[in-house]
Parts: C-alpha cells; sequence; structure tokens
C-alpha cells in the first residue's frame, strides 16, 4: 500500500464518504431513537392495512416489535442496500477507471509505483471508507439504542447482520471495482456497473413479491443478506460469509491482476 | 540509452506501429516527428512500458521498459501530450504529490525549475491556464533529476519566452550526458535543439536524419534585383537562377566573399534571404509518403 495515494484518495473522495455516512446516521439514529414497542405495534397494523406486495418490495417485511428486528428490518431492507449501493457505484469506479479515462493515471504509473500497489492501495482505500460508512453508523445506533432502551439491543445479532452486509456490499464494491480495471471504454465500464448493481436492488426487491418471482433470488448477490439468518446467528451464517469472502477475494485478485497486465493508452 | 528492436502494435482497427527501429544515445537529444495520428505517442507508450509489444522489444540502458517498468521509472522524466492532473490539489501538493511516489520529501530539483519557468504553485491545478499546467508538467517532469527524459510535446502551450528557456534547458541536459527523446511539430525547436530525428508516418519510420548534415545540405540562398540586365553574372562562378525579370536566385555554399565581391560589381537595387530551412527537408519526407 502507498500511504501517499491513500491520502490523495481521502482529499478526493471525503466529502461522499462523509456524506453517505451522515445520510444514514440519520436514518439509523432517528430510527433507534423513535423506537417504540407501542408504536412498532402500531406501525405493524398500519403496514398490514398496505398491500403487501407493496410493504415486502420496500423491504419492510414485518417490522417486528423488538428493537433489534424492528432495526434489522426498517434498516436493511432498504436504506442499508440502495445508499452503500450508491456508494459504490461512485467511489469504485473512479479509483481506476476515471483516472484512466481522463489520463491523470499517467502520473501514478510513470513513477517506481508499481501497478499492483496502486491497484491495492485504491482497494484497501474502497474498503476501509465502506467500513468507515458501516462502523460509524453502528456504533452510533448502539449508542442511541443504550441511551433509550438500555440492554434492549441484541449486539451480537446486529452486528453480525452489519458485517454480512458489509461484506456483501464489499463483494458488490469488488465487481464493480473488477469491472473498472477492465481494458474497455469506461463509460460502457461504468453502464455495465450500474446496470448490474440496479438489478441486483430491483431483483432482491422483487423476489418477495410472489412465489412466481421467487427464482429472482438466485440471481442478485442482495440475497446473501438474511435478517433472520444474521440475527438468529446459526452456523449458516458463517458459510454465507465464507463464500461472500471468496468471491471478494476473487474478484480483488482478478482486479490487480487486470491492472498489472493491461495496456494503458494514456 | 534507449533501444527501439523491431517494435510492432497492431490495433484492432489495423492502425498501429510497426517494426520501429532506432535508438537513442547518452548525451543526444532525439527527434521523434511525425504527422498526427502516425505513431509518436503510442511509441512513447512503449517507451514507458505502459503498453504490451506485438513483436520487438525497448530497452532501456539494457532493461525491458515492460517488464523492469517499475526500475526504470526511477530514472525517467516523462512529460506527456495531453496532460490530465488530479484537479483539485495546487501546484505545490501536485508537486510534493509526486515527490513522495518517488521517494523524496523535495524531488531535488523542485524549487530550481519553479524558479526557472516562474511556476506559481499556490493556485489549483483546475484555476490554471493551458501555459501553466504546461509549466506544471515540465516541472513534474525535470524536478528528480532523471537521467532519460521522454518528452511528448513539450513546448506545446508555453509562450516564445518560456519555449527559448526550456530549449535551453534542453541543451544544458544534454551536455549534463542525459538521454532525451522528444516529439514535436516544430521543426525550429527540432532544428535547434536536436542531434538526430526520426520521421514516423502511418506508423513506420520512414527517415532517420542526422540534424549536423542536414543542416550542411541546407543551402543559403539571396534573392537579389538588380536595375538592369546582368548576363555576365552566369559566368561569374556561382550558382545562380534567373527567378523573374531582373531578379535572380544565388546559391551560396561557404563562397561568402566571392558571391559578395561578384554582386558588387553589378547594380544591385535590392538583396533579401531566400534560405531554405530543414522545414524544407522535413517536409520533403511528409509529402513523399503522402503522394503514395
Amino acid at each position: 500500500m502507498n500511504k501517499h495515494l491513500f491520502v490523495l484518495n481521502i482529499r478526493q473522495h471525503w466529502v461522499v464518504v462523509v456524506g453517505i455516512t451522515a445520510v444514514l446516521l440519520m436514518y439509523a439514529s432517528i430510527a433507534a431513537w423513535m423506537f417504540n414497542p407501542e408504536s412498532a405495534e402500531a406501525i405493524n397494523d398500519f403496514l398490514g392495512v398496505l398491500p403487501e406486495t407493496f410493504i415486502k418490495a420496500l423491504g419492510f417485511d414485518g417490522l417486528g416489535t423488538d428493537l433489534t428486528t424492528y432495526l434489522a428490518n426498517y434498516l436493511f431492507g432498504f436504506i442499508y442496500l440502495m445508499f452503500p449501493m450508491l456508494f459504490v457505484l461512485f467511489i469504485a469506479t473512479k479509483l481506476i477507471g476515471k483516472p484512466i479515462d481522463s489520463g491523470s493515471m499517467v502520473y501514478l504509473v510513470a513513477t517506481p509505483l508499481r501497478r499492483s500497489t496502486i491497484a491495492i492501495t485504491q482497494i484497501l482505500f474502497l474498503f476501509d471508507a465502506l467500513f468507515f460508512v458501516f462502523a460509524v453508523n453502528f456504533i452510533a445506533t448502539y449508542a442511541v439504542s443504550e441511551i433509550r432502551f438500555p440492554g434492549m439491543l441484541d449486539v451480537a445479532g446486529y452486528l453480525i447482520l452489519n458485517v454480512i452486509t458489509y461484506l456483501v456490499i464489499g463483494l458488490l464494491a469488488s465487481i464493480v471495482f473488477f469491472m473498472s480495471v477492465l481494458p474497455i471504454d469506461y463509460g460502457k465500464a461504468q453502464g455495465i456497473a450500474i446496470s448490474f448493481s440496479v438489478y441486483a436492488f430491483i431483483a432482491n426487491a422483487l423476489y418477495k413479491l410472489s412465489d412466481s418471482l421467487s427464482f429472482l433470488q438466485y440471481t442478485t448477490i442482495f440475497r446473501f443478506i438474511d435478517i433472520e439468518q444474521a440475527l438468529q446467528s446459526d452456523a449458516t451464517i458463517w458459510l454465507t460469509i465464507g463464500i461472500v469472502s471468496a468471491l471478494t477475494l476473487v474478484f480483488l485478485a482478478a482486479s490487480v491482476w487486470v491492472f498489472e497486465k493491461r495496456p494503458l493508452n494514456i | 540509452m534507449i533501444q527501439v528492436e523491431n517494435v510492432t502494435q497492431v490495433y484492432a482497427s489495423k492502425k498501429g506501429v510497426f517494426d520501429l527501429n532506432f535508438t537513442v544515445h547518452q548525451g543526444e537529444v532525439f527527434g521523434y516527428l511525425g504527422p498526427n495520428g502516425s505513431g509518436k505517442t503510442t511509441t512513447i507508450r512503449h517507451l514507458l512500458g505502459f503498453s504490451n509489444v506485438d513483436e520487438g522489444r525497448v530497452l532501456i540502458d539494457g532493461l525491458d521498459a515492460r517488464t523492469d517498468r517499475h526500475t526504470l521509472q526511477q530514472r525517467i522524466g516523462y512529460l506527456p501530450g495531453e496532460i490530465a492532473f488530479f484537479e483539485n490539489m495546487t501546484g505545490k501538493q501536485f508537486l510534493q504529490f509526486l515527490s513522495h511516489l518517488r521517494g523524496f520529501q523535495t524531488a531535488p530539483r523542485m524549487q530550481e525549475m519553479i524558479q526557472l519557468f516562474q511556476l506559481e504553485t499556490q493556485f489549483t491545478i483546475k484555476k490554471m491556464s493551458k501555459g501553466m499546467k504546461q509549466k506544471l508538467a515540465i516541472v513534474a517532469a525535470f524536478m528528480h533529476d532523471p537521467d532519460i527524459l521522454i518528452l511528448d510535446e513539450p513546448t506545446s502551450g508555453l509562450d516564445p519566452l518560456m519555449q527559448m528557456v526550456f530549449l535551453d534547458l534542453l541543451v544544458k541536459e544534454k551536455n549534463n550526458g542525459k538521454t532525451i527523446l522528444m516529439s514535436s511539430h516544430i521543426f525550429e525547436e527540432v532544428d535547434r535543439v536536436c542531434d538526430r530525428a526520426a520521421i514516423i508516418k502511418d506508423g513506420k519510420i520512414i527517415a532517420i536524419e542526422d540534424l549536423t548534415t542536414l543542416r550542411s545540405q541546407v543551402k543559403d540562398q539571396l534573392l537579389v534585383s538588380f536595375s538592369e540586365s546582368v548576363d555576365g553574372l552566369f559566368h561569374e562562378g556561382i550558382e545562380v537562377e534567373e527567378v523573374a525579370h531582373l531578379q535572380y536566385k544565388i546559391s551560396i555554399q561557404q563562397n561568402f566573399s566571392h558571391v559578395l565581391a561578384t554582386l558588387a560589381k553589378y547594380p544591385v537595387i535590392s538583396i533579401r534571404s531566400a534560405s531554405q530551412s530543414i522545414e524544407h527537408k522535413f517536409l520533403h519526407y511528409y509529402q513523399e509518403t503522402t503522394h503514395e
């Protein structure tokens, strides 16, 4: 890793990192602050009036009446997928693909830095920034929950849910990053990355709507985020974590290899 | 020393570079000329190890430009033809950043270069003029005191005064034993600083010229007008050509005294220089291949 390039990334992308963190922080802290077991039941009653498919598509499939289930369903069905996805689309393609497209990459590869060092530094920044987003939000949600409802949050279950979501968003980031290092036009790479991510997001919403659409769950990486499985923390969650981590490592290793070998027309 | 040996790279469009062969010696400025799209920048990418050749190889001081590029980049200064920076930095931050990437706290010649080119480094790069960005790129290429300089149209965007400063710097670097390759469209600057020059057209090198030889082939010519007929001029042992009524073109090849003494005998009413330049020689190559 090169610390100077890492610092350059912070300088260039801190606004997006802080912005996405702040948006999620607002949602998470307000959700934790506003929780009320009685009102949660009332909200569930209210959701029961709305069409079931509509509620499921929004990821609010039974908010639950305990704090952990309530936060998990409220945040991780929709908001904690969409905003990190936007974060990935905004940052992951800009770390290698954009500098190649603009030509500024020349000032990195015309130094003694190895291309693999450049790629690994960009990957570390991407995953550290993503970790910052999730870590700050986890800590804030935990703090607000302890202040408002001491001892009510299932910290271990909620932490595992955060970890698996971080890893799945990380897998998405590794796929998008891989697309951005391919020796194809930057605009085309961005288009493929956006299409892939949006499809994964929509398929994740649609497969819950009816049995006839349930096959879509096998076509989206967001299916790896199983809120119930995460909160129960049973043994299968470790299998999921293993598969997601392995896939992520494959895409990241492939990205470094492709960037090392590809021609740079800059 | 830079050795380009049988380098071929063909793009899907069938364009590219074909069987390039040339050498740039230490202490030499080697001009690399050619029309737009002729393959100059593609060649330069191979020198820097950015691209993979289909055939051939590029060696720099015996090291392969592609596989040993990390070692070589320590010793290479590169000025890109199309300059793109990380624009939300100031000039100073950018130069410091590059210094750090090269392992310096501050590159050894950074201040010297900033002062030489009167670069105002406090401004954000985004707000700099084209000329200022070019000066920033020049400082970035020279500030770590590299042995090998690869310069793609280096004076583009510079004002005439800065062009002179840059060309003087190149001559000094050459005299200090640097190996320099410079692509250019400007024949005057090639004439001024280069020892040899290659001309590339449609991806092929069509000539490599020694500038000293080329300069000796260039004739000094005078366009002389007379007030009356001067038939005797043709018998004076000088090279004369009538170009208009009472107007003659006289070629001079180191026989200045004889020519001037001869002209003094005739009723001259005007003398103008009609000398050829190196540009004529190069354009000859361009046109020759264009007509093929």
